[in-house]
């Protein structure tokens, strides 16, 4: 009889073990997990034409969402002078925040001409000139991308890069 | 049976310190909104005439003309509707016929009208494109009598990159009055985004 009642003693004892294990499993496996991804970042680069220099391709014309270092994007339109003389052109961003104005590089060339490279802050300043004749039209092309090796900095950030057009007149030279 | 009593309070406990640390840990769970950024927006309106004059007449005798086209472009960031008017001075300009025509340029270059083509409305009763056509002492002179663009009863709403040509021509009248008068005048865009 004792051995009887030490017997259901031991079995409770599994029992109970064995309702605690499960609680823990279910409890642990429901368990919503911790996030171990990295966002990359999203940007879209936009351009106007303006009064003296039309655009073959205008607004936001290039983008890319998730840019993660190694990563690059790029784009192109055709500036064409409209006026009937000779322009200098100068470009420039005005990005709406400096989250990416120094770890974003930016390309810029015309035709095969480099206009600009280096960080997107240094952008804000104007680049080197590039002129056209009255009538002329040239490839402006822009590669942006983030360095590889990158370690903070870009995560999560959404960038709008308007790039700005100017012209002057180069005196006397249609 | 106090035993038993401890024991189930026992599995109670475990049970609800597990289930208390991933309750806990679902609450203190973050996200976070950065770069929030405030911007107002632009009315921007340009031409592609860099400073030139778009029209002459020099020495002109009745009938001489002088033919220019324009291109209008809107950059700005919010819709606006443009009124054209102008600034006119000189006797000679009420002998003086101006017309203007809207349209397209495919490939503009100031102030050719090689490639020139007319809106397809005729706005005012005077040809497809035509949006005035009358004396130039007679052209408008402020935003508040400017030409609605292209016309008052249907307003066009510019939106960013828009372009528009203009394609004026002056012609100087048949009349023995205009002997040895001068004028001068300018035109203006007007963009409102209200």
């Amino acid at each position: 009889m004792e051995r009887g009642n030490r017997i259901e003693a031991y079995v409770r004892r599994a029992g109970v073990a064995a309702g605690i294990a499960l609680v823990a499993v279910l409890v642990l496996a429901f368990r919503v997990p911790d996030g171990r991804g990295t966002l990359g970042a999203d940007v879209i680069m936009s351009i106007s034409p303006t009064g003296e220099l039309g655009l073959s391709k205008s607004g936001p014309f290039m983008s890319v969402t998730g840019l993660r270092p190694g990563g690059s994007f790029r784009g192109e339109t055709t500036v064409h002078n409209q006026t009937g003389k000779r322009l200098a052109i100068h470009l420039r961003a005005l990005p709406d925040s400096r989250d990416l104005d120094r770890v974003l590089q930016v390309d810029v060339t015309a035709g095969g001409t480099p206009l600009f490279r280096g960080p997107l802050g240094g952008l804000r300043g104007r680049t080197r000139a590039f002129e056209l004749a009255s009538g002329e039209r040239r490839p402006l092309r822009v590669r942006a991308f983030l360095p590889r090796g990158l370690k903070r900095g870009y995560a999560g950030r959404i960038e709008s890069v308007p790039l700005e057009l100017s012209s002057t007149v180069e005196a006397g030279r249609a | 049976m106090p035993r038993k009593l401890l024991l189930t309070m026992l599995v109670l406990g475990c049970f609800a310190v597990v289930s208390g640390a991933a309750t806990y840990s679902a609450f203190s769970s973050q996200t976070s909104s950065s770069g929030n950024s405030f911007s107002a927006g632009t009315v921007q309106l340009t031409d592609n005439d860099a400073g030139t004059a778009m029209l002459s007449l020099s020495n002109a005798q009745p009938a001489a003309s002088d033919t220019s086209c324009i291109l209008i472009t809107y950059s700005g960031s919010l819709d606006s509707t443009v009124r054209l008017y102008g600034t006119v001075a000189g006797s000679l300009a009420s002998y003086v016929t101006l017309t203007v025509t809207r349209g397209t340029d495919a490939s503009p270059t100031f102030d050719s009208c090689a490639s020139f083509s007319a809106d397809g409305t005729n706005y005012i009763g005077a040809g497809n494109g035509v949006i005035y056509q009358g004396n130039l002492s007679a052209f408008p002179t402020s935003y508040a009598a400017g030409l609605v663009d292209p016309t008052a009863g249907s307003p066009e709403s510019w939106t960013t990159s828009e372009t528009h040509a203009y394609r004026f021509v002056v012609t100087l009248q048949n009349d023995n009055a205009a002997q040895g008068q001068s004028a001068s005048a300018s035109f203006t865009w007007e963009a409102r985004n209200s």
